[in-house]
């Protein structure tokens, strides 16, 4: 057991504990941090409810009331109205934020193509206004999605997460990166 | 100190750097009028359009902190209508802070555009379905005619009765006050507040893991260092590794050292200091004067903006209620 009186190894016992330390705690914290950017996706960067999430929710609702007026006007199996509906339940049931970004693209190609169509029949007055307000309501919350400090708020964490030595306490810890809406 | 010089030359850069690109985004926004409800910067606005806005706005901020506001401007650039309205609400910060209820009507005359925008606390109630509608009744019949005045004064009409009735209060008999009571509070551009918070948090956590791996760094030499210093003669006049300490020499023989040795004055030594054997009292051990500590930096965080509401273009004046919008609004098909 003279070992355990030995300097030379007691130092590299402190070595070790101090980067084991380093490792887990930070690696913990990181996880945290993650956890907390990452749930800005749905809850937003300011705790009012606007969101990503909630932004791409009001869309698939837009999409839904367009569909309900080209039915009007249009048989159910038409080209646009499935591919709108297809679109729409993409985005619905897209698990990852990648997904989410595109089936999102892919609505606002069916949503724009549809819109054309429609405004190319001749609707009646009330689903006149109700095309343009629910397309205008489709483009807007695209925009808003835009302004959203989600994607800075997620780059700023994959940034940090390519520093050393931040860097190493990620990938000890299996820490991914952040998945950006774009 | 080389150091110190270079980080504060850093940092006065980067400040300055920062301000500048605020100047350079605020030069594209224009300032608001002093009455703040309309400037109409086209001259597309009748006396009587203008008065009648100015009247009802200022009955609708004074009992709501509700704030619609009618800009009209020739041209605006490169910029698309949607993204200078977003840029020009958040700059004059239309609307209370706190609701974010306010609305800004612009009219670009020279693109032949206009665009209509909610605060955030506003996206409910008129969506941005509910404003095209608006537009597409209230606007555009006029507009399509070149009667940009008409299109305005119906479109601000519109908006003010759905906001009265949202509010349930009556914008017809308050006169315009000057020097209104309606508090103005600092105003921060949207989302700017929490983003900064963010980018400090994870900013100072990187600063954590760093100090913390150079500390670790540290004791690991320390640790070593103290491994090789086993067996060795301590050393403490002259210096050696930790330099005049202070520490207590040993005692001279008895018959003193000899000619080159220690040899106590004729009068002795007189009063001594605290302790230290010999030396005038001082401060302690004699080390090292206190320094500045390690990462130590003058004061002077991230403040979480700048620009946004101003305190009013004159005595009197109006001016935003620190409303935010998150863009997205209603514009000419």
């Amino acid at each position: 057991m003279k070992f355990m009186y030995n300097r030379r190894f007691a130092a590299v016992i402190l070595v070790v504990c101090i980067i084991g330390t380093i490792l887990i705690g930070g690696g913990h914290s990181l996880e945290r941090y993650r956890d907390a950017q990452s749930r800005l996706f749905a809850e937003g960067t300011t705790g009012d409810g606007n969101s990503i999430q909630n932004d791409l929710r009001a869309r698939c609702e837009a999409g839904h009331n367009l569909i309900t007026v080209a039915k009007r006007y249009m048989a159910a199996n038409a080209a646009e109205i499935e591919s709108l509906s297809g679109a729409i339940t993409a985005l619905e049931n897209a698990a990852t934020v990648k997904e989410a970004f595109d089936a999102n693209y892919d609505l606002t190609i069916a949503a724009d193509h549809m819109y054309s169509v429609l405004n190319n029949t001749e609707l009646s007055d009330a689903d006149k206004k109700l095309v343009s307000g629910q397309f205008t309501e489709l483009t807007s919350r695209n925009r808003t999605i835009s302004h959203d400090g989600y994607n800075t708020a997620a780059m700023e964490f994959n940034e940090l997460l390519g520093r050393f030595p931040t860097s190493v306490i990620a990938a000890a810890n299996g820490i991914t990166p952040l998945e950006l809406f774009r | 100190m080389k150091n110190k010089v270079f980080t504060r030359f850093t940092a006065l850069f980067l400040l300055a750097a920062l301000l500048l690109s605020g100047l350079a985004l605020a030069a594209d926004i224009p300032e608001p009028s002093d009455a703040f409800y309309v400037l109409d910067q086209a001259g597309v606005l009748k006396q009587d359009t203008i008065d009648a806005i100015l009247q009802k706005g200022a009955s609708l901020d004074d009992q709501t902190g509700a704030q619609i506001c009618v800009v009209t401007v020739e041209f605006i650039g490169s910029s698309r209508i949607a993204d200078y309205a977003y840029d020009l609400f958040n700059e004059w910060g239309i609307g209370d802070a706190k609701k974010n209820n306010g609305l800004l009507l612009l009219l670009v005359t020279g693109a032949e555009d206009y665009y209509m925008l909610q605060g955030t606390g506003l996206e409910d109630y008129l969506s941005s379905a509910t404003l095209q509608n608006i537009l597409d009744e209230y606007m555009e019949p006029y507009f399509a005619k070149g009667d940009y005045d008409g299109g305005v004064r119906a479109t601000a009409d519109a908006v003010f009765t759905r906001l009265a009735a949202y509010y349930n209060v009556s914008l017809d008999s308050s006169a315009v006050q000057s020097g209104s009571t309606v508090p103005v509070p600092e105003a921060v551009p949207a989302g700017q507040q929490s983003i900064g918070l963010l980018s400090r948090v994870g900013s100072f956590l990187s600063k954590l893991v760093f100090i913390v791996f150079i500390l670790a760094i540290v004791i690991i030499i320390i640790a070593v260092s103290s491994i090789g210093r086993i067996g060795r003669r301590r050393r403490y006049w002259g210096g050696g590794f930790w330099g005049p300490r202070g520490h207590r020499p040993p005692p001279p023989p008895p018959g003193g050292f000899g000619p080159r040795g220690y040899r106590p004055p004729p009068g002795g030594f007189g009063p001594r200091g605290p302790g230290m054997g010999g030396r005038p009292g001082g401060p302690g051990m004699g080390g090292r004067p206190g320094g500045s500590g390690m990462g130590s930096r003058p004061g002077g965080g991230h403040s979480g903006g700048f620009g946004g509401g101003r305190t009013g273009g004159g005595m009197g004046g109006r001016s935003g209620g620190g409303g935010s919008s998150r863009g997205g609004g209603a514009g000419r098909h």
